[in-house]
């Protein structure tokens, strides 16, 4: 294991951070820290740099609590002298300072040195080495000027960073994080201040980079299709607890929590009152309780002129959106509950769909969650 | 990034449309800053260097060459001398400490830095009589051990750097502030020490407002006259500064020597406000480009 992170938990003041927080990313995988603002994240992300302190620990081992979902959370079989800990290959890094974990980080707002040209911020880091670990001028020079073809910026050294736009400062950044040679890449959404286009490009190439230059990468993003693409796999966070750590098909197919589904994508949600009202007989027995919810993703319902079965569920057509590969049918039903349904274009097209028609939806699969008890 | 620059330019257009006054309200407004600026400002400044060289540059040059001016000058020098550095590094701390820093009492710490701006500097004066004078707090120990404060240079220099304390300071916090410690931390992680961090990153981002600290703070510090006057023992050629001197020459109808010491002092006044000026240009393209930058 290249980070092990042990019921970690950091308070500011009155304000919990992370609660209890346990993670381990293997050597060589590229994580993705998923969830809202204030979820913890970040703080996270810090504390395994060293820029955060965890709370010390608080000697009473917190009953681990099971949330939804959690279950992943707690696999770890730490023992409780563990708490507050984080590893770096095995070695306990709390007394190393943020130089001395020798982690490459990269920040949202890039914090490029902007009174350096980009050839000298690429270069800092071999530059404040001590003496004797300090590479020739030669070999930073070679390294520097492979760093810059390696972020596709040749010719473009001695600009400085006031001259380049947001996607280059940001491919500057993670090259004079990488001039370091860590063995582990801490970056904080580091394509969150561009715009789409450039944040698709740099996603693919940073999953290349990070198979290139074989570091451990943990990367921290609110964008649920930037997790799910560049990961091996997401960790899903929300209110200073993990919910659910897991492939990127596993979070997004098995979902553990109402807000792990609810945040990796749109959802439709039905009420336990609709699935024993109108759904009779789909897989509730017994679970189908009048504060349970079904939720369904667009794409896991179907449309069609009559009823498919009896979890065929009538519906009136108000929209339709046409521009994609997809259509997005937003529909009504009898209870007024919007729904909305994805279909394929082509399918669309054959059905021939127009607004204010009477259809039927039905559920290809549907994601229970039985109520947290703890409200 | 790109869009935090928009908003600032529209504006300016906003404020040049906007002026839809009539024309002789424009004229009327433009004349009475003129006479105002003329009266106030502009004529009691020529008069200084009139009056100065009304006599001839012989009277001037010496007036100036004189001992007691001499002495005048260098007293004045050596405060500005220990209170601008004493009071740069002071302010470097506190604006590191403030904008790095979370700590209780911060803002109460911030906000009482500007004392010696709203006291008048009589009371200044007044202050450090009461702690260092001969009744003072600390009037019986120094007096003890021989060190003269009260009516002696190391009152002048005590009370040049209170009434300067606040301005390095003040350029910095704000600065420090926006500009945060993102790049600090960058600088750490790619294993740079602290000493190296402040060098090779803090420094060259505030250069220029420190240099603008240090402008102003050298000039208030050889234009003080209030708080110096009241700890000074205005004996000539031992502790009057610059202006205590031009008062003492004043006072003595000596109007040429006064003078031609005061347009010494214009003058420092005017090469301030041109450095001033320029340095302006220089901070603000610096905070515009780190506001930029985020």
């Amino acid at each position: 294991m290249s980070v092990e992170v042990h019921h970690v938990s950091k308070t500011f003041g009155s304000y919990v951070a992370l609660h209890d927080v346990s993670l381990s990313v293997a050597t060589g995988e590229l994580v993705a820290l998923l969830g809202p603002s204030g979820s913890g994240k970040t703080t996270l992300l810090r504390i395994i740099a060293g820029m955060e302190v965890p709370d010390p620990p608080s000697g009473l081992v917190s009953a681990s609590r099971g949330s939804a979902g959690s279950d992943a959370q707690t696999r770890s079989d730490s023992s409780p002298s563990d708490e507050g800990k984080i590893l770096f290959f095995g070695e306990d890094v709390a007394t190393w300072t943020v130089s001395q974990r020798q982690v490459g980080f990269v920040f949202q707002h890039y914090a490029l040195f902007k009174h350096m040209s980009v050839y000298e911020n690429i270069a800092f880091g071999l530059r404040v080495r001590p003496r004797q670990l300090r590479p020739s001028n030669t070999e930073i020079d070679q390294r520097v000027r492979r760093l810059l073809q390696l972020i596709q910026l040749e010719g473009l050294g001695d600009r400085f960073p006031m001259q380049l736009s947001g996607g280059q400062r940001q491919r500057v950044a993670l090259a004079r994080a990488l001039a370091i040679e860590p063995k582990i890449l801490l970056l904080d959404e580091p394509f969150g201040a561009l715009d789409a286009k450039v944040r698709q490009k740099l996603r693919e190439w940073l999953r290349q980079l990070h198979e290139t230059m074989n570091t451990t990468t943990i990367l921290v993003t609110h964008d649920q299709e930037e997790a799910l693409e560049v990961s091996d796999r997401v960790v899903v966070m929300n209110q200073a607890q993990i919910e659910q750590i897991g492939t990127p098909e596993e979070v997004f197919h098995h979902p553990a929590s109402e807000f792990v589904i609810d945040f990796l994508g749109s959802v439709n949600v039905f009420s336990g009152r609709h699935l024993e009202g109108d759904v009779p007989g789909h897989d509730l027995h017994g679970k189908s309780r009048d504060d349970s919810k079904m939720y369904v993703r667009p794409h896991e319902l179907s449309i069609s002129r009559h009823a498919e079965d009896e979890r065929s569920l009538p519906a009136r057509i108000q929209r339709i959106h046409r521009a994609g590969a997809h259509a997005k049918v937003f529909l009504q039903t009898a209870l007024d509950q919007n729904v909305r349904v994805d279909i394929p274009i082509t399918q669309c097209n054959a059905l021939s769909l127009a607004d204010g028609e009477q259809v039927y939806i039905t559920p290809l699969n549907t994601h229970v969650f039985s109520n947290d008890f703890n409200i | 990034m790109a869009t935090s620059e928009k908003p600032k330019k529209s504006v300016q257009k906003n404020g040049l449309h906007c002026t839809q006054d009539p024309v002789w309200v424009q004229w009327l407004l433009i004349v009475i800053t003129v006479t105002f600026m003329t009266l106030l400002l502009i004529m009691p400044l020529g008069v200084i260097f009139y009056e100065a060289l009304r006599k001839g540059w012989k009277t001037y040059v010496a007036a100036l060459s004189s001992r007691n001016a001499q002495s005048a000058i260098l007293l004045s020098v050596l405060a500005a001398g220990i209170a601008v550095p004493v009071n740069t590094l002071f302010g470097l701390a506190a604006a590191w400490a403030t904008s790095k820093y979370q700590f209780r009492g911060k803002a109460f710490l911030v906000s009482i830095l500007d004392l010696p701006f709203a006291i008048s500097p009589i009371i200044a004066g007044l202050m450090l009589i009461l702690v260092y004078g001969v009744q003072g707090w600390f009037g019986e120990t120094l007096r003890t051990y021989g060190i003269p404060v009260i009516f002696a240079v190391p009152g002048v220099v005590l009370a040049t750097m209170f009434v300067t304390v606040p301005f390095v300071a003040r350029e910095l916090i704000p600065l420090m502030q926006e500009q945060g410690s993102e790049q600090e931390w960058a600088a750490v992680s790619l294993g740079a020490n602290a000493w190296q961090t402040f060098w090779k990153v803090t420094l060259p981002n505030i250069k220029w407002a420190v240099l603008y600290g240090v402008l102003l703070c050298s000039a208030r510090a050889m234009g003080e006259y209030g708080a110096v006057a009241v700890v000074s023992s205005n004996i000539r050629g031992k502790t009057n500064t610059l202006p205590l001197q031009i008062d003492a020459l004043y006072n003595d109808y000596n109007a040429p020597a006064a003078f031609a010491l005061a347009s010494l002092l214009a003058l420092l006044g005017i090469v301030t406000l041109v450095l001033k000026s320029w340095l302006e240009s220089r901070t603000h393209n610096t905070v515009s480009e780190s506001s930029k930058d985020s």
